[in-house]
């Protein structure tokens, strides 16, 4: 038999770091955000912001399209089909751990 | 992972989701033009009142602009996905003030049926977790105004109406806004 523990295991460390969850969890809630309100949102720098996008984007869980707005350069993310599987897949698998840990704790 | 860092996931989803409902101080410029527009018509008119009025109205507009072009450059673009709750309840509320205010001119009643629906509006967006009791405390505000004219006559309270509904939409945008600054992250220097 496995533990909760164990079975976490399997979930996607693309999508489990802790700045990508927040990136994908925020573009979860809407149809797209630009660049400017993701790093305001997750409070990371504009490098790393950049880098996880780019292995979110490599990963094809997330679709970036950048664009001016009058001279002002614009990168706009949202979510591909097979991204938001993964977030709502993620918080599935998180919501069916922490029930499994309630049931293992009565059990033991 | 943490329940704390759990949370904050949740935090961070349900501030994306209702981001336009966060960015209080759009209801700054509107809120100023009803206190100034109440506040004028309360007072004895002379000249310097008329153009202290024209003046607060222009400042209230231009000040729309200058909160649309802030909000842009420290928060960015967000496309909101569909939201059908929000949408029928605006939908309704609009539906019913358009009918309040034809009841109002028609019949005038003692109360103003315009200004019940968005007392009832108000007290269902509080699950948009801007504060459950800064939602309540408006609604209540909103539905004291309506009901007014039954007690203060239709010409006081409609001044009196413009001037609280416009002090309670500058005081909840402010606080709305300072409660937005505190649930975002530091931006750390690069």
């Amino acid at each position: 038999m496995t533990t909760p523990f164990e079975r976490l295991k399997d979930v996607d460390p693309l999508v489990h770091a802790p700045a990508r969850l927040a990136i994908l969890t925020a573009l979860s809630a809407c149809r797209s955000a630009d660049f400017t309100y993701l790093r305001r949102i997750t409070g990371l720098t504009q490098g790393n912001l950049g880098s996880h996008l780019t292995k979110l984007e490599d990963g094809g869980l997330v679709s970036v399209k950048k664009s001016f707005v009058g001279r002002k350069p614009q990168t706009t993310a949202s979510l591909t089909d097979a991204g938001r599987a993964a977030i709502d897949g993620w918080w599935a698998a998180i919501d069916r751990a922490r029930g499994d840990t309630e049931e293992w704790n009565e059990e033991a | 992972m943490e329940q704390r860092e759990l949370d904050h996931l949740r935090q961070l989803r349900d501030t994306t989701r209702r981001i336009d409902d966060h960015r209080g101080l759009y209801l700054v410029p509107t809120g100023l033009f009803l206190l100034i527009n109440g506040l004028g018509l309360a007072i004895d008119r002379s000249r310097v009142t008329d153009i202290a009025f024209g003046v607060g109205i222009a400042a209230a507009l231009a000040s729309f602009v200058v909160v649309h072009r802030y909000y842009r450059r420290t928060l960015g673009r967000v496309v909101k996905a569909p939201d059908a709750r929000g949408l029928v309840i605006g939908l309704g509320v609009v539906a019913a003030m358009v009918a309040g205010i034809a009841i109002d001119q028609a019949v005038e009643p003692p109360i103003s049926l315009a200004l019940l629906p968005v007392a009832v509006g108000v007290f269902f967006l509080e699950p948009t977790k801007l504060g459950h009791w800064r939602m309540i405390a408006v609604a209540v505000v909103v539905a004291a105004v309506a009901i007014a004219p039954a007690w203060w006559g239709a010409d006081r309270s409609a001044n009196l109406a413009s001037a609280v509904v416009g002090a309670v939409m500058l005081l909840g945008g402010v606080l709305t806004h300072r409660a937005l600054q505190r649930l975002l992250p530091e931006v750390p220097a690069e």
